[in-house]
């Protein structure tokens, strides 16, 4: 009897010790029709007008709070767009997210407005890493496995206890926006990688079967904490149009756009044999706060983006930056002696990640700002012509006048030195007590009524509704 | 970035690296490098594609891609059609 129940405990601990992360689906044939990828251009989709990205920035369950007190703020915030009143939640696009942010939009993306409804109890308020370590301890078995690791306990339980046990499939069909960008990183190139099909498409595989938990416990795969998540890289793929012109065409010259050369450099690696395993670590180490899945789709010519501005269906664009980034309170410079290891190990990942934030959103402003300056250079040039040489033939213009826009939403732009520096100082973890998820959904709500660009955006939308003539174009990036 | 003017004596869309991105006779922006440039259906023009590369460009002065209408005589059946 003994030696029986032995046997079976054996056994069991044989079977779970076998356990093995769910694989990627392999895809057939190239079908750029299908799977998860923004909608295809429709000629006068009066959605692409007003065109809204949000991106939230990583910092564990404060950044989903922040983000969530965004969303909250634009659910409330009404203006009259093409002479009917909307909400601006609704004209959202597109989302691309990061580590934490990336709980609060892909709970948008699969269940809409039941976001206000239920990822309060659900998420935010919930010991999260609590959670995360009794189901560490119950799947100590299955953690023997080399093929089942912490991000897997993760992604089990993102997927069982927050997202339903949701896949792509669900994205797919809902067929609604905004089209949400989870975002990690991949440990070898330091790209960032989208969970989208048109990223998948480089790995020969499909999305739609896969769980959107999983994608998220990626996007938030905090180093040393968790472990990277693994993909199986099926490529190559086969079909006609792949691979696709945007990045063969990409890799002809690296001088004359050395980042366009880069993005299809890195791509390469998937397609070129050596890479048969894809490790992602969290998406915050590539870009922390989300914008540039959103910056690329503004600049290159298979960016959602992009090809809406050159066809002149978008006429706005509105990018909203949520930044949960802090602050440690500064321990060193008190002190002669010189920083400890850990100080300094702390010290070599924060800078960067903060300076490149600080450039990322820097780098989508000036990328406006010089499409607003060549459209000012393009009217100046013609009404001069009109006046000196009026029998000229006119000038060749953009198919639209765009306006456009950054807000960003910040924890430095808090006036309250004692109130901004409470939330510079709040830690990166899953979990903050209740007090801290409300004061952080309060904020986020206060941030984006308060800055300056989000004023400027419903001022310049009151005016063209109104009829008024807008002030330099209308822009407020 | 950079600017594209595609040249056609009608209006019609543009697609750059297979992607719908503009129209003909409008400026397009785009980012710098190799690109191959098409236009849409009916097959009436020539040359079918050309690839450029676009670098110091401005919008006053966008590189330059001309495509040509064809006779009526030079246009390829549609497939499944005889001429």
């Amino acid at each position: 009897m003994i030696a029986r129940a032995l046997a079976l405990v054996v056994l069991t601990l044989a079977a779970l010790g076998c356990a093995h992360y769910p694989v990627n689906a392999k895809l057939d044939r190239y079908q750029p029709e299908v799977g998860y990828r923004f909608p295809a251009l429709r000629p006068d989709d009066p959605a692409d007008q007003l065109f809204v990205c949000l991106s939230f920035s990583g910092g564990g369950t404060r950044a989903a709070a922040l983000a969530y007190g965004v969303m909250a703020e634009l659910k409330r915030t009404e203006v009259t767009w093409n002479g009917t009143k909307i909400r601006l939640l609704d004209e959202v696009d597109c989302i691309s997210s990061v580590s934490g942010g990336s709980f609060t939009s892909a709970y948008y993306g699969l269940f809409g407005e039941d976001l206000f409804k239920d990822f309060y109890d659900r998420f935010l308020i919930r010991d999260i890493q609590g959670d995360l370590l009794a189901k560490a301890v119950v799947s100590l078995p299955k953690l023997a496995s080399p093929y089942w690791s912490r991000i897997d306990v993760a992604g089990a339980l993102y997927d069982e206890t927050v997202f339903a046990r949701k896949t792509y499939q669900a994205l797919v069909e809902s067929r609604r926006r905004p089209f949400v960008i989870l975002n990690a990183t991949d440990m070898v190139t330091g790209e960032h990688f989208e969970f989208t099909q048109n990223q998948f498409d480089f790995l020969g595989s499909d999305l739609t079967p896969y769980k959107v938990g999983r994608a998220v416990a990626a996007s938030s795969a905090f180093p040393f904490l968790l472990t990277p998540l693994t993909l199986v890289n099926h490529a190559p793929l086969s079909g006609d149009g792949w691979p696709r012109l945007e990045y063969t065409n990409a890799l002809e010259d690296f001088y004359a756009d050395p980042r366009r050369w880069l993005w299809a450099d890195h791509q390469r690696t998937y397609l070129d044999g050596t890479r048969p395993y894809i490790h992602l670590m969290d998406g915050g180490l590539s870009d922390n706060i989300g914008l540039r899945s959103i910056e690329r789709a503004y600049r290159a010519s298979d960016g959602f983006i992009a090809q809406r501005i050159n066809n002149g269906s978008t006429r706005r664009f509105v990018a909203i930056v949520v930044n949960a980034g802090t602050q440690g309170a500064d321990t060193l410079s008190a002190s002669g002696s010189a920083p400890g290891l850990l100080a300094m190990a702390m010290a070599t990942a924060d800078i960067a990640m903060e300076n490149y934030s600080f450039d990322t959103v820097e780098l989508m402003r000036s990328q406006l700002r010089e499409r607003i300056q060549a459209e000012l250079d393009l009217a100046a040039c013609q009404a001069a012509l009109a006046t000196h040489c009026p029998a000229a033939p006119k000038l060749p213009a953009f198919p639209v006048v765009l306006r456009t826009c950054v807000v960003e939403v910040a924890f430095e732009a808090i006036k309250d030195p004692a109130r901004r520096e409470y939330f510079l100082r709040l830690g990166t973890n899953f979990y903050l007590p209740k007090k801290d998820v409300d004061a952080l959904i309060e904020v986020g709500g206060q941030l984006l009524r308060d800055s300056p660009g989000f004023k400027s955006l419903l001022d310049s939308l009151g005016r063209e509704a109104a009829g008024t003539p807008l002030d330099k174009l209308g822009n407020c990036s | 970035m950079e600017y594209l003017l595609v040249k056609f004596e009608t209006s019609r869309r543009v697609r750059i690296n297979d992607n719908p991105f503009g129209f003909t006779n409008t400026v397009i922006q785009i980012e710098a490098g190799t690109h191959t440039v098409k236009l849409e259906a009916p097959p009436d023009f020539s040359p079918l594609a050309q690839t450029v590369l676009i670098e110091n460009t401005s919008p006053l002065a966008p590189l330059t891609v001309t495509f040509h209408r064809l006779p009526a005589s030079a246009i390829p059946p549609a497939p499944g059609t005889r001429k």
